[in-house]
């Protein structure tokens, strides 16, 4: 065992003095430590994509990646993205289409399209098909999330450029 | 949706720099990762765009000019998309090819005499004059009928950020507008070399600066990647964030100093400045051969190179030239536009220009065999400046150069130098003269080219006798610029500059500690007693001839001139070697002996196996702060890459305590405690006995040390840094820890017996370049033979556990249940490794074209990454030597060329992308297809494993991108290996310690999936990537072992 060692954290813009053994999962150290509960365990062996964060804009599985892969990185969790009162375009989209069933895929589903959008702001449904096919839904909600990832794609080029010149006033 | 409407800062003209901190940046950004060829400026050939297309992530690439730029998802897929692009530079060709010289001052016509007196130069056979008289006398100097004269080039480094010094930007560009965020604290001429190099008017460019940048960043990076960022950003209409490393190696503006001068019949002297590239100019500007109006933005206006005043000499011989080279696209205006204007350094140009003209002054003294101070108040015409030269003179006791007077021993040689200056010092708002004399002593090793800088005296005097605006204590101040002043070099066993820009001013004094009290380890600064009110103080001008005073006492002491800090002691060590015979060594007794063969060959026999070693006498460990910094920051990159830690640090244990189990087919090894703890580590073990250890395996007690601490490769290593390495171990905390002692079934555990092995399969000899192969091999060669110890896994062991040389050597081992792949042509691996992918897997323990570093080999990477990049790219050429030639690219890249000739009428920018599809690629590609083609056919349980466990992550087409790589196992060495040892390790235990975080973590099976599933899984994975390669056999015995292991 690795002796525990304060690690700092970036996530959500916010930054967290943790002190713990530094192989320990992401996952652990964000929902036990940081009270951040989007994120879901799953499978904990980085099959299902529950756990789906962003690192550095990238999506990452937290359940196999240790804290400390995270230092000096900028973790964005699902609480990250927006509020009840001002949703993500992806998360806004989610509702909107109702994509969702027990929902606990729903984390991956929006953490990963949102990570697809920054790669491919348009893509088409057999990209979107092969986007998510890793994150396991066993609900059957497919077609509402596909239409949710359109409409996400959607939403989020209307918005981009609008929400971005705000931030300059 | 909101309104859009442009901020109205944006649309005033006035620069718009604010507080990063409250500006939120893009949340989607992609990564730029611009590709530059070494030295950083040349012209682009050839590359793969669609090569790097294919590369999963991968968004696009970008070309204009000579830059090239890969846009990605994540940094590592950039990166990967970089090495895919396999670019072809033609260069370096950054001097322009018309340059404009500008005469700068003069008097009479000094070109006219060297046109008539070269031919005398450097004869040096004039009788020499006896050593001239105390400084200030009137010694008229002989003017003699051959000219007495020189030529030199001096150099001096413009921009030197630290090595580790990085910068990051953000660009984007919407609406017409590209807003650039930096790290950084000061844009500099940003602003207007962006708008510049995308053809915008400087409204449409906003510049977002952060005052408080992270630690390490550093401005000059952060503006080089807020213009490749700008380029990126305008190119791909997204925004793009990149990050810019320094490399000194790799983009290095300097001044360029030519200097020639006489003494009589007729004194004369001529200097001419250049710059090649703009000191400051984004890198992206110069490639793409944008020109920026840098006088619109308010410049200085100083003429680049001659700031501070001190371009033109202090000085009057009879006949005097100064000019400047500059670009030509500083045609219209030279002065306003020059490139290098807008934040041209004036203190370094001035420093760089007293270095020059007071180096070239102490070589024409010497070679007019004058003295340097007598020859300098001769052509001096300002009494304030001669007078304070003759006081520093007489306080420093000035009796002219040492010469050889002085020598304190063969090793140590004694210099002394002289250096004079006089600037404008504008530090406190106007205009003052400065004068400075500087008379430095020296001492330099000569068996380490280490240089000690061991007593300075200084004058300084300033025109309005007012204080400093800056003063610091002149010591701290003459640390500095000694400090700067010295640097590692280019010998084989050089490491850089990071292991010298410790304190470099204290003596070297490890191979005999009774060194320590004769050698002063400090530097002295001796304050004249002269009359000059405002005294002496510390300010900017004050060690303006430090750099020439220190280079000729080097020069007096050694006999070797060095015109471009800073210095070396690698090239002095060079130079000493190569005018001097060397010391009789181990080589020349090798002659001998041979030649004494027939007759001593019994008794040589019966001295070499010696089973019984003298214990040597235990020693009180060094006090704390013996060595010096810059030495235990040497050793500290000597152990990196020995990898000392590796083997020396249990699982979990600390660093360099011992305790790791080794298996060997003999039983197995326990390493040793080697902290300086006296009991159980090294603590009371002196040089003598360190050393003996390392280069024959014997410990300080007398009892033999098994092989497996490769003593057979450590005895290649260097003295220098051999000493360094005990300074570093010595210095650490001391560690209390017995490992368990290790214990070997008979026969293994007689030790004596490892005599006779030693008699057998080691050579106690010390590493010899091969003077037919580069330097850069030599450096690979000495690194991976000696301190790498590569070979100690990497090639196959005879029954008695000795490493196999000659034809076996580098064919492959194993090491801790691992297999150490052949490293040679016998490489299973389907691509053939390129030097590139060496290095890329070296540095970063991942290559795309073979996999990552897993299992032993992740610390050896981890270690590496201590080393400069020089240092791994030479492992990776030495490495690269012993590979089969690669397959002739050539008739691809002449038919690509035929192809782009034929489609004349497709534009220029179009056929150029039309590049080389290089073998290795197409290779790739078929290897992919082929796996894919097989993954359609194979059915059953074990796919469905693959597909649910192993593709969100290997498989580059499916899924977003992911944290890390997505490493292709149809090229995995490990699958196309004789052994299934390396796939099994990697299923069962995952890689939880990469070398980089970066290239992401596999998770372990060993607890959701059982032996037969693993089983199953693994000879899927060969059938699938490894179609034409043999069943493995015996998959299951080996997963049941394997599991049984420990993980590294």
């Amino acid at each position: 065992m690795t002796a525990p060692r304060p690690l700092l954290l970036r996530v959500n813009r916010q930054s967290h003095d943790v002190c713990v053994d530094p192989r320990t999962p992401l996952l652990y150290v964000l929902r036990n430590d940081l009270a951040c509960n989007g994120p879901k365990y799953g499978c904990g062996l980085g099959q299902c994509g529950a756990c789906t964060v962003l690192i550095d804009g990238v999506a990452a599985r937290s359940c196999i990646v240790p804290a400390s892969a995270a230092e000096g990185r900028a973790v964005t969790t699902l609480e990250g993205l927006g509020t009840r009162a001002a949703p993500d375009p992806v998360q806004q989209a989610f509702i909107e289409e109702q994509a969702a069933q027990c929902g606990y895929c729903l984390n991956g589903m929006i953490m990963s399209t949102k990570a697809l959008l920054a790669v491919n702001p348009a893509p088409t449904e057999d990209e979107v098909r092969e986007a998510l096919r890793f994150n396991l839904c066993r609900c059957g909600t497919h077609v509402e999330i596909l239409r949710a990832v359109q409409r996400a794609a959607e939403l989020q080029r209307q918005d981009a450029v609008a929400r971005e010149l705000e931030t300059l006033r | 949706m909101n309104a859009i409407t442009p901020p109205a800062s944006l649309a005033s003209g006035t620069p718009h720099v604010r507080d990063a901190a409250r500006v939120s940046l893009p949340v989607a950004t992609v990564f730029g990762r611009v590709v530059r060829p070494a030295g950083g400026l040349g012209r682009l050939v050839s590359f793969d765009a669609e090569a790097a297309r294919r590369c999963a992530g991968v968004v696009d690439v970008v070309r204009r000019g000579d830059f090239l730029a890969v846009v990605a998802a994540s940094v590592e897929q950039a990166e990967a998309g970089a090495q895919a692009l396999r670019a072809v530079w033609e260069g370096p060709d950054p001097s322009p090819a018309v340059t404009r010289v500008h005469r700068i001052a003069g008097y009479g016509d000094a070109d006219a005499i060297f046109a008539g007196a070269s031919a005398g130069d450097g004869a040096g056979a004039q009788a020499r004059a006896s050593a001239s008289g105390p400084a200030g006398a009137s010694t008229s100097i002989s003017t003699s009928a051959s000219a007495q004269g020189g030529d030199a080039v001096y150099r001096w480094p413009l921009i030197a950020p630290r090595s580790d010094a990085c910068g990051t930007a953000i660009a984007h560009w919407r609406d017409g507008t590209m807003v650039v965020w930096l790290a950084g604290a000061q844009p500099g001429a940003l602003r207007l070399e962006v708008a510049a190099l995308l053809s915008l008017p400087e409204t449409q460019v906003a510049i977002v600066c952060d005052p408080d940048p992270p630690a390490g960043h550093d401005d000059f990076c952060a503006r080089q990647a807020a213009a490749d960022a700008a380029l990126l950003a305008h190119a791909v209409r997204r925004p793009v964030r990149v990050t810019f490393r320094a490399d000194p190696a790799a983009f290095a503006p300097r001044l360029t100093l030519a200097v020639r001068s006489t003494l009589g019949p007729a004194s004369a002297y001529r200097i001419n400045a250049s710059t090649t590239a703009g000191a400051d100019t984004p890198i992206a500007l110069l490639q793409t051969g944008t020109t920026v109006p840098y006088a619109d933005a308010g410049a200085s206006g100083h003429d680049p190179v001659a700031d501070g005043g001190t371009l033109v000499p202090p000085y009057a011989p009879e006949h005097l030239t100064v000019t400047a080279t500059l670009p030509p696209d500083a045609s219209a205006n030279p002065i306003a536009t020059a490139p290098t204007a807008p934040t041209a350094p004036t203190e370094v140009a001035a420093r760089a220009h007293v270095f020059a003209h007071e180096s070239q002054l102490d070589e024409l003294a010497v070679r007019a065999a004058v003295d340097p101070i007598a020859l300098r108040l001769q052509w001096l015409d300002d009494s304030t400046g001669s007078q304070l030269i003759e006081r520093v003179a007489a306080q420093a006791g000035w009796d002219g150069p040492l010469g050889s007077r002085m020598q304190a021993s063969d090793a140590i040689r004694r210099g002394r130098g002289f250096a004079y200056a006089r600037a404008i010092d504008i530090e406190n708002g106007r205009p003052t003269q400065t004068w400075s004399a500087w008379v430095a002593d020296v001492e330099v090793d000569a068996r380490t080219g280490d240089i000690s800088v061991t007593r300075v005296t200084v004058g300084h005097e300033r025109e309005d006798h007012a204080s400093p605006a800056r003063p610091t204590p002149l010591r701290d101040d003459i640390a500095a610029a000694t400090r700067q002043l010295t640097t590692g070099g280019t010998g084989y066993d050089d490491w850089g500059s990071s292991a010298s820009q410790a304190i470099a001013t204290q003596t070297h004094a490890l191979a005999d500690p009774t060194h320590a009290s004769t050698q002063p380890s400090h530097t002295v600064a001796r304050q004249p007693q002269v009359n000059v009110v405002g005294a002496l103080a510390g300010g900017a001008s004050a060690t303006l001839p430090a750099a020439a005073a220190v280079a000729n006492a080097i020069h007096d002491a050694t006999g070797i001139r060095l015109r471009e800090p800073p210095f070396s002691a690698g090239e002095i060590r060079q130079g000493l070697a190569s005018r001097e015979p060397s010391p009789p060594r181990t080589r020349k007794r090798g002659w001998l002996l041979a030649a004494l063969a027939p007759v001593t060959a019994f008794a040589g026999l019966c001295a070499t196996i010696v089973p019984w070693r003298a214990p040597l006498a235990p020693v009180a460990p060094p006090v704390p702060g013996f060595y010096s910094a810059a030495t235990i920051e040497r050793g500290r990159l000597v152990a990196a890459a020995g990898d000392c830690a590796v083997c020396h640090t249990a699982p979990g244990g600390t660093r360099n305590a011992g305790g790791l189990a080794l298996e060997t087919p003999f039983g197995t090894v326990y390493s040793t405690n080697i902290t300086p703890d006296e009991k159980t580590g090294i603590g009371n073990w002196s040089y003598a006995a360190f050393e003996r250890a390392m280069r024959e395996g014997i410990h300080r007690d007398g009892r033999r040390l098994y092989p497996a601490f490769p003593y057979t490769a450590f005895a290649k290593v260097t003295d220098a840094d051999m000493q360094a390495l005990y300074a570093y171990l010595m210095s650490a905390e001391p560690v209390s820890a017995r490992p368990p002692e290790t214990k070997l079934d008979f026969p293994f555990n007689l030790r004596p017996a490892l005599a006779g092995w030693n008699a057998l399969f080691h050579r106690n000899t010390p590493f010899e370049p091969v003077a037919t192969r580069s330097a850069q091999w030599n450096r690979g060669a000495y690194l991976a033979e000696g301190l790498g110890h590569c070979s100690a896994c990497h090639s196959p062991r005879n029954a008695l556990g000795a490493e196999q040389g000659g034809r076996a050597y580098l064919t492959g081992g194993m090491a801790e249940g691992w297999e150490a792949p052949a490293l040679t042509a016998l490489s299973k691996s389907p691509v053939p490794w390129t030097e590139e992918d060496l290095f890329q897997y070296l540095r970063t323990g991942y290559a795309a074209r073979h996999g990552a570093a897993a299992g032993p080999m992740a610390p050896v990477v981890e270690s590496l990454r201590e080393l400069p990049e020089s240092d791994v790219r030479a492992i990776a050429h030495y490495v690269a030597s012993f590979s089969a030639p690669a397959a002739a690219s050539a008739p691809a890249a002449a038919s690509a060329a035929t192809s782009a000739a034929t489609s004349a009428a497709t534009s220029a920018v179009t056929s150029t992308l039309t590049s080389t599809i290089t073998q290795p690629d197409a290779q790739v590609r078929a290897i992919e297809a082929r796996s894919e083609a097989m993954g359609q056919r194979l059915n059953g349980s074990a796919g469905r494993l693959y597909q649910a466990a192993c593709a969100v992550c290997h498989q580059s087409q499916g899924g977003v991108p992911q944290f890390g790589v997505k490493p292709s196992l149809a090229v995995n060495t490990n699958l196309h290996s004789a052994r299934p040892d390396n796939v099994i390790q990697a299923v069962l235990h995952g890689i939880s310690a990469p070398p980089h975080a970066g290239i992401g973590y596999m998770p372990g099976f060993a607890d959701s999936l059982d032996d037969e599933q693993i089983s199953g899984l693994v000879h899927y994975l060969r059938e699938r990537f490894a179609p034409d390669a043999p069943k493995w056999s015996g998959v299951e015995e080996a997963v049941a072992k394997i599991r049984r292991q420990a993980t590294h």
